[in-house]
């Protein structure tokens, strides 16, 4: 079945909707665009699309492979495309999970948050290093249940066009029913903020319940606004740096590292580890914040 | 992935930053001590603004009165970036004039202009102390 790429047919709207975005941080100052943080963003999504065909001829040599010991077939209906949407969600949101909790996925990700802003334009600052990190693993689980893969493709590309709109300030929050079962602008401004009480949550790409699900959620606070970025923000706009930066780090510190064990650690623990818990995780943070709010006076 | 359409995407990114240039010109963040430790007190748990020296080249120091620990602020574009001095930065102080270089290749080499050579030798004593 010949299927529409949903990010094709959407980039008309992405254009509009960024543009429009700038005019309401122009003239109502309810976002914020800076140029050089703008063409980063763009030229980082450009980048995504080139250098994301190696890793879409990987799934679908592996799809390939696996396909002959798939354990059903999934016909084309509007049953199978439902629920295929759905389980590509569930998935979404454990890969996106992990890859804020091992850093080598995170040298990845971290491209996507590099950003201090939080606009339209950081939904399409998308990472140029994805061929290294294989999100496409997680997803031959479903190609060995049986749907065959332009349906996954389909419904990912439907998953990452919803993601756009939600990389805003300009919308507050959605009627409450909304905001208890998908996610939002509100939900994800949490998941993009470095406050301390923010770090490691919301990782719902399009339905919210799975960070409910699994203790993952938490509620944006007006007492306390989101801060965008990551820990160590980068001082630079340079695209090829910030998508290599925590490659970088990585090699070098396997490079230094004393053993085979902590080299090991350095690339699979959470992003800051080290052997002698001198770098912040974020659960130190979490926990440094959590002993000094307990010491200041209830409000 | 067709060339036309590659081209048209890069057409389109420069049209989108020329207008966000058109639109958001002149914004640059600026630093002086109340936004500094406004930036460091939300980003830091505990933090407590001791001494600082604002640099008039959007560069400053601040210190972490809690536990005499010393950060590096600059402004990148509208927003501000901050790096606590440890071990492995390489610090050079000429006349009035602090330089930081850090091993971080996301962070550019940092000057703080100080107003006279005696205040730049201070600090340079106070981070020396503060890193070991």
């Amino acid at each position: 079945m010949n299927l529409p790429d949903p990010t094709q047919l959407a980039t008309p709207f992405f254009i509009l909707a960024v543009i429009a975005e700038m005019l309401v941080a122009r003239f109502w100052e309810r976002a914020g665009y800076e140029p050089r943080d703008t063409a980063t963003s763009l030229l980082m999504g450009f980048g995504s699309v080139v250098f994301g065909v190696a890793g879409a001829f990987t799934f679908l040599a592996a799809a390939h492979a696996l396909a002959p010991y798939r354990i059903a077939t999934v016909g084309w209906s509007g049953a199978a495309v439902t629920i295929c949407f759905v389980a590509d969600d569930f998935k979404y949101y454990w890969w996106h999970r992990a890859s804020h909790r091992i850093r080598w996925l995170w040298a990845d990700h971290v491209q996507h948050h590099s950003s201090q802003h939080y606009n339209l334009s950081t939904a399409l600052r998308q990472p140029w290093t994805s061929a290294l990190a294989p999100g496409f693993v997680i997803s031959l689980p479903m190609v060995l249940i049986g749907f065959p893969v332009p349906m996954l493709a389909f419904v990912g590309g439907i998953n990452l066009v919803y993601q756009f709109w939600i990389h805003t300030e300009v919308i507050g929050k959605m009627p409450r029913w909304y905001e208890a079962l998908m996610n939002t602008p509100s939900h994800h401004r949490v998941h993009h903020a470095t406050n301390a009480r923010y770090l490691d949550a919301n990782y719902a790409g399009v339905f919210i319940i799975w960070d409910r699900m699994f203790g993952t959620f938490v509620a944006e606070r007006p007492d306390d606004p989101p801060r965008y970025g990551i820990v160590k923000n980068l001082a630079t706009f340079n695209p090829v740096k910030v998508a290599l930066h925590e490659w970088v780090g990585i090699v070098t510190d396997m490079a230094h590292a004393r053993s085979v064990r902590d080299a090991a650690l350095y690339l699979l623990a959470p992003p800051g580890w080290s052997p002698d818990g001198s770098r912040d995780t974020s659960k130190s943070i979490k926990a440094r914040w959590a002993a000094f709010r307990s010491m200041e006076p209830a409000e | 992935m067709d060339v036309p359409y590659l081209l048209a995407s890069l057409l389109g990114v420069g049209l989108l930053v020329g207008l966000n240039v058109f639109l958001m010109r002149g914004r640059r963040a600026s630093l002086d001590a109340t936004i500094l430790s406004q930036c460091l007190g939300a980003e830091v748990p505990g933090f407590r603004p001791g001494a600082s020296q604002i640099a008039g080249n959007g560069a400053a120091l601040c210190e972490n009165a809690a536990d005499g620990s010393i950060y590096l602020a600059v402004v990148r574009g509208d927003a501000i970036v901050t790096r606590k001095l440890s071990r492995g930065i390489r610090l050079q102080r000429n006349g009035a004039t602090l330089t930081f270089v850090f091993s971080d290749f996301t962070f550019p080499r940092a000057l703080v202009a100080f107003g006279d050579e005696r205040v730049a030798a201070e600090w340079d004593a106070r981070i020396a102390r503060a890193i070991g």
